[in-house]
C-alpha cells in the first residue's frame, strides 16, 4: 500500500500554493512541517479530492484517485484544519451522518461509534450537542469521524489543537496503534507531535517540499547549529531563540554566537528554526 | 440514497425555525378556510334590497346547500321548471313586492338564516338561470342587452355589467356550452361546499412561497459556514449524492408545503360543510361565489382540484429549486433568500403578460382559465392551454438546475 504523490501543483491567482510536489508514502506516520502559508492544508485538501489542483496526479494503492474516487474515500479519513460541524447535532447523530456519507452499514458504524466514544473518552457527551462541547472535545469529536471507517489513509490538518496534554498522549496512542496497516499524514505546527509520532517528516516552505526524511536525519542535519550560551539581551536579537532555560539560551546558528557558546546536541525544534528562522 | 434525504431533512427540521415555519403554514391556511367559510353574509330583502342582518357564512352556507340539494337529479326541463317557479316565488316575496318577512310563508324551512339562504341563493340566481338557459336550449338565449337588463333586475347596473363582462361573445360561448352539454348527461346538485374548498384550496399566495424560500435559503451554504462541505467533498458518497439528496429534499419540502396546505383545506371543509360530490361540474351558486362562469359545467370538481395542485405542485417545486440554486451558487443564505423575495414580491406588482411566468402570478392559478380580451381560446377544448407553456419551461429549468449543481460538484475530482 501506498500513496503516490506526482507533480501536484495548486496555483491561487499568481501564487504557487504547492509546486511540483512528489513523494511517496507507505504504511506509517508522516509529519508535514511547514511555516503557516507554505501550502500544507493546500496539499492535504487536494489529496483529499477538496481542492481541485492544477496538475498533478494522486495514486493510492497503485490506482489513480480521481479514477476510483469512491473507492479512493472510503478508505480515506480526513480531519480538515477548520473542522466542520452542525452545532445542534449530538456527538452521535455527528458520526451517524459521516458514517452514511463513509457508506458505512449500520450495524457496523454503531459498533465503530461505540468503540470510539471510549476510545476517545466521548461516552458521556454522547448525547451531547455539538455546540454545548469545549474546542477540545470538539477536535476529538474531529479525530473520531476520521476513524469512523478505519481508514487506510488518515489526514489530519492540524490534529491537535485544543488538546490537552492527557487528550494528546491518548491520541498518540490510537495513532500508534493504527500505523501498522495505515498511511497517517498528519500537518502540524505543534513539533513536539512529530517529535512523538512521526517516523518520517515532510518539510515544506513556500509550496514546495524541501526534506523528507526521518526524523532523526532532520535533527542531524542542524548537528552543529545548535548552541547554548548564557543570557545577554543583544543575542535575543540576532539568532532565533530554541528556548530560554534560567540565564542560559538555546539558539540556532551557523557560526558560534558568542563566546563561551557551547554547541548542544539539537532536536526537532531545533531543525525546525534552523530552517525557518525568518518566518518564526 | 434515501437514507441521504432524509438526513438532510434532519438538518432542515433540526432548526425549531423550520417547525415553526410549517405551523405558520396551517395556521395561515386555516385562517383563510375561516375566512371563507365564515363569511359575513348579508341578509337582504325588499326591492330596492335592504340590509336587515349580518349572519356567520357557514350557518347560511349549510341552509342554502340543503336547499338546492333538494334539486339533486338529472338537468332538465322539469328540474329547471322547479327551480325556476320557486326562483319566481321567492323573488316575488323578497324583491317585487317588498314583502317583509313571515316565516309562516316559507313552508321546510325554519332556521335563523333563513333569510339568508333565500336572498343568498336567489342573488346568485342569474349565474344558475344562465347555465340552466344553456342546457335548455330551446327556452330562448338572451341578447347582451336584455342579458344586462335581466341581471341589473338584481344588481346595479355595474355589478350586472362585470357580472355579465363575458357574455359580450353570449352566443358563441352558448353554442358551444350547449353542444359539450348535450353530449353528457348533467346531474345537478348543491355545489356549495365543492366551490367553498376550490376557494380555500386556491387562496394560496406569495407567503408560501416566501416561507419555502427561507426554509431552503441555506440549503447549499449552509456546509459552506459550518465547513462541513471538505467533510462531505472527501467522503465516499461526496457531494454528488448529497446535492442530489438536498435536491430531492427541497422537492420533497415543496410537496410538503403544498401537502400541508391541502390537507387543512380538506381537514377544514370536512368539519364545516363536506363536499358532496367531486364529479359534480362546476358551477356557482348560492353566493359561495367561485368566478368560473366561463367554463361552468365545462369541467368537474375533480378535474380543477386536479388542475389547481399541478399549478400549486409546479409553482412550489420550481421556487424550492430555484432557491437551492441559489443557494449553491451564492453560499449565502441572507443573499439567497434576498433574491428570492425580489423574485417573488416584484411580480406582484408587475402589469406585463410576461410576469405570468413567475411562480407567484402562477399561483392565481384560475386566472388563466378566464376568457381574455373576449377571445374563447380557452374553449377549444384545451382550456389549459396557456400554463401548460410555463408549467413545461418550470418543469424543463427545475430539471436543469437540478442537474447543473450535480455537474458542477465534480469538479473536485481529481484527474
Amino acid at each position: 500500500m501506498e500513496l503516490r504523490v506526482e507533480n501536484l501543483t495548486k496555483t491561487f491567482k499568481k501564487k504557487k500554493a504547492v509546486a511540483d510536489m512528489n513523494f511517496v508514502l507507505h504504511p506509517g506516520i508522516y509529519g508535514l512541517l511547514g511555516p503557516n502559508g507554505s501550502g500544507k492544508t493546500t496539499l492535504l485538501r487536494m489529496i483529499a479530492g477538496v481542492e481541485k489542483p492544477d496538475r498533478g496526479t494522486v495514486w493510492f494503492d497503485g490506482f489513480k484517485t480521481g479514477d476510483y474516487y469512491d473507492t479512493f474515500t472510503s478508505q480515506l479519513g480526513y480531519l480538515p484544519q477548520h473542522f466542520g460541524y452542525y452545532p445542534t447535532y449530538t456527538v452521535e447523530q455527528f458520526w451517524q451522518y459521516l458514517a452514511l456519507l463513509k457508506n458505512l452499514s449500520k450495524p457496523y458504524a454503531t459498533s465503530r461509534i461505540n468503540t470510539l466514544l471510549k476510545q476517545l473518552h466521548l461516552e458521556e457527551q454522547r448525547h451531547v450537542k455539538l455546540k454545548k462541547l469545549s474546542g477540545g472535545m470538539r477536535q476529538r469529536v474531529g479525530i473520531g469521524q476520521a476513524l469512523l471507517n478505519e481508514p487506510k489513509l488518515l489526514l489530519l490538518d492540524e490534529p491537535t489543537v485544543g488538546l490537552d496534554p492527557q487528550e494528546r498522549l491518548t491520541f498518540y496512542q490510537i495513532l500508534h496503534e493504527l500505523a501498522d496497516d495505515c498511511i497517517i499524514f498528519l500537518s502540524t505546527h505543534i513539533v513536539s507531535d512529530l517529535d512523538m509520532l512521526a517516523d518520517e517528516i515532510l518539510v515544506m516552505k513556500a509550496g514546495r517540499l524541501m526534506f523528507q526524511d526521518t526524523k532523526e536525519a532532520l535533527i542531524a542535519s542542524v548537528q552543529g547549529h545548535v548552541w547554548e550560551v548564557e543570557a545577554m539581551p543583544e543575542l535575543q536579537s540576532q539568532y532565533a531563540l530554541s528556548r530560554v532555560q534560567g540565564q542560559t539560551l538555546r539558539l540556532v546558528s551557523s557560526q558560534c554566537p558568542a563566546p563561551g557558546a557551547r554547541l548542544v546536541t539539537p532536536d526537532l525544534n531545533d531543525f525546525y528554526l534552523y530552517y525557518f528562522q525568518k518566518e518564526a | 440514497m434515501m437514507k441521504m434525504v432524509l438526513s438532510e431533512y434532519r438538518k432542515l427540521f433540526k432548526r425549531p425555525i423550520s417547525w415553526l415555519l410549517l405551523v405558520v403554514i396551517v395556521i395561515m391556511t386555516l385562517y383563510q378556510c375561516h375566512g371563507i367559510y365564515h363569511r359575513t353574509i348579508l341578509k337582504q330583502y325588499g326591492n330596492p334590497r335592504e340590509i336587515v342582518q349580518e349572519v356567520d357564512g357557514i350557518a347560511y352556507f349549510r341552509q342554502a346547500d340543503q336547499v338546492l340539494h333538494q334539486y339533486r337529479g338529472p338537468a332538465s326541463q322539469e328540474m329547471y321548471a322547479r327551480i325556476k317557479a320557486d326562483y319566481h316565488d321567492m323573488l316575488d316575496m323578497y324583491y317585487l313586492n317588498a314583502k317583509p318577512l313571515n316565516d309562516d310563508e316559507i313552508p321546510y324551512y325554519d332556521t335563523d338564516a333563513l333569510l339568508a339562504v333565500y336572498t343568498g341563493i336567489y342573488q346568485n340566481q342569474p349565474n344558475i338561470h344562465f347555465n340552466l338557459d344553456v342546457i335548455s336550449a330551446d327556452d330562448g338565449g338572451k341578447s347582451d342587452e336584455e342579458a344586462l337588463e335581466w341581471y341589473g333586475w338584481l344588481l346595479d347596473r355595474d355589478a350586472a355589467f362585470n357580472e355579465v363582462y363575458h357574455l359580450k361573445g353570449y352566443p358563441e360561448i352558448k353554442a358551444q356550452l350547449a353542444s359539450v352539454y348535450e353530449a353528457r348527461e348533467i346531474i345537478f346538485d348543491s355545489t356549495i361546499p365543492n366551490n367553498l374548498v376550490l376557494d380555500a384550496f386556491d387562496q394560496m399566495n406569495f407567503f408560501y412561497l416566501l416561507i419555502l424560500s427561507f426554509l431552503l435559503a441555506n440549503l447549499f451554504s449552509q456546509e459552506k459556514t459550518t465547513h462541513m462541505d471538505a467533510l462531505i467533498n472527501s467522503s465516499p458518497r461526496g457531494y454528488r449524492q448529497t446535492a442530489a439528496a438536498k435536491c430531492w429534499c427541497a422537492i420533497g419540502l415543496a410537496v410538503i408545503v403544498f401537502a400541508l396546505h391541502a390537507l387543512t383545506v380538506l381537514l377544514y371543509s370536512a368539519w364545516m360543510l363536506p363536499v358532496r360530490d367531486w364529479s359534480l361540474w362546476v358551477m356557482n351558486m348560492g353566493g359561495a361565489y367561485y368566478t368560473l362562469e366561463p367554463y361552468q359545467g365545462l369541467y368537474t370538481y375533480r378535474t380543477l382540484m386536479i388542475y389547481l395542485s399541478m399549478n400549486m405542485l409546479v409553482c412550489l417545486i420550481s421556487m424550492a429549486m430555484l432557491t437551492a440554486f441559489l443557494s449553491y451558487l451564492t453560499n449565502h443564505q441572507l443573499l439567497t433568500y434576498g433574491l428570492m423575495v425580489v423574485w417573488t414580491v416584484l411580480p406582484i406588482f408587475m402589469t406585463h403578460e410576461l410576469s405570468r411566468l413567475f411562480q407567484v402570478r402562477m399561483l392565481e392559478g384560475l386566472k388563466y382559465l378566464q376568457i381574455q380580451n373576449d377571445q374563447l381560446s380557452v374553449f377549444n377544448g384545451e382550456i389549459l392551454y396557456h400554463i401548460h407553456i410555463y408549467w413545461l419551461m418550470w418543469i424543463v429549468l427545475t430539471i436543469g438546475m437540478g442537474l447543473l449543481i450535480h455537474w458542477r460538484f465534480q469538479r473536485y475530482r481529481i484527474a
